[in-house]
C-alpha cells in the first residue's frame, strides 16, 4: 500500500511529456464526469424508491394526502420534504443519513411492528428539525409573500396573519401528519 | 436532536466536503495517469 501510494505520488510530481492541453482535457473531463457522478449518486438517495426500500409503510401513507394527488398534478416527493434543498445543508444531512444506515443493517423498522414503535420518535425528531429550521422544506414551495388569504378558510387567515406573520410560530407548528398519518400525539404542544 | 447531536453532524458534514473534493481529485488524478501511462508517457 505504502509502496502503491509512494508510486503515485512519484508520478503526480514529475513532468509528464503530455501537452498541457491533453492534461488540461483530462483534468477537465474527469471533473465533470466526477461532479456527474457525484450528483448523480445524490439525486438517487433523493429518490422515492431508495425512501420506499426502508421506509416503505411511510412513503406509501403519503398517496392518500394532497402531496401526492391533487387538482393541478404538482406532487411532493420525500427529499422535497426531508432533505433540505441548499448544498451545504443537503450534504450535512446526508452524512448524518450515515446513521439511518446503521439502523437499516440493525433492522431498527424492518417490521411494521417495529416501524409503528419508532413512529412517535421519528415524527417527533422530523418536526423538531422542521421548527429548527423555519419549515424551510415547506417555504421551498409555500411562499408566505404570495398567500391569498382571500383563499383561506377564516381560521387559517387569523393563524397565518397573527403567528406566522410575526414569526411566532412556523408552518410545521400546526401542519403535522400533512403528508402521513399522526403518531401517538399525547405530549405533543398544542394537540393535547 | 440535542444540541450536542447536532454540533457533532454539523461538524461531520463539513469535514464530508473537502474530503469529496479531494477524493475526488484523487479518482481522476488516478485515471488520467492510467490513460497517460497508456501512451509511455509515464
Amino acid at each position: 500500500m505504502k509502496q502503491l501510494i509512494k508510486s503515485f505520488w512519484g508520478k503526480l510530481s514529475s513532468p509528464s511529456k503530455a501537452a498541457a492541453g491533453v492534461l488540461l482535457g483530462l483534468g477537465f473531463a474527469g471533473g465533470i464526469l466526477f461532479w456527474g457522478a457525484f450528483n448523480a449518486g445524490m439525486e438517487a438517495t433523493n429518490s422515492e424508491a431508495f425512501c420506499s426500500s426502508c421506509h416503505a409503510p411511510i412513503v406509501a401513507e403519503i398517496r392518500e394526502t394532497i402531496h401526492y394527488s391533487n387538482r393541478s398534478g404538482v406532487r411532493a416527493i420525500c427529499s422535497d420534504c426531508h432533505v433540505p434543498h441548499g448544498w451545504t445543508d443537503k450534504i450535512i444531512r446526508k452524512v448524518q443519513a450515515s446513521k439511518e444506515l446503521v439502523a437499516y443493517a440493525l433492522g431498527t423498522i424492518s417490521t411494521t411492528e417495529k416501524f409503528l414503535a419508532r413512529r412517535g420518535y421519528l415524527a417527533n425528531r422530523e418536526w423538531q428539525r422542521m421548527k429548527k429550521n423555519d419549515s424551510q422544506e415547506c417555504r421551498n414551495c409555500h411562499d408566505f409573500d404570495f398567500m391569498d388569504f382571500s383563499e383561506q378558510g377564516r381560521r387559517s387567515v387569523v393563524q397565518h396573519s397573527t403567528a406566522l406573520a410575526a414569526g411566532e410560530k412556523t408552518c410545521v407548528d400546526c401542519h403535522k401528519g400533512v403528508a402521513h398519518r399522526l403518531p401517538d400525539m399525547s405530549g405533543v404542544e398544542g394537540w393535547q | 436532536m440535542s444540541t450536542m447531536e447536532n454540533v457533532f453532524w454539523h461538524i461531520l458534514g463539513y469535514t464530508a466536503m473537502p474530503v469529496i473534493f479531494l477524493v475526488g481529485f484523487v479518482a481522476v488524478a488516478a485515471v488520467s495517469l492510467w490513460i497517460l501511462s497508456l501512451g509511455a508517457d509515464k
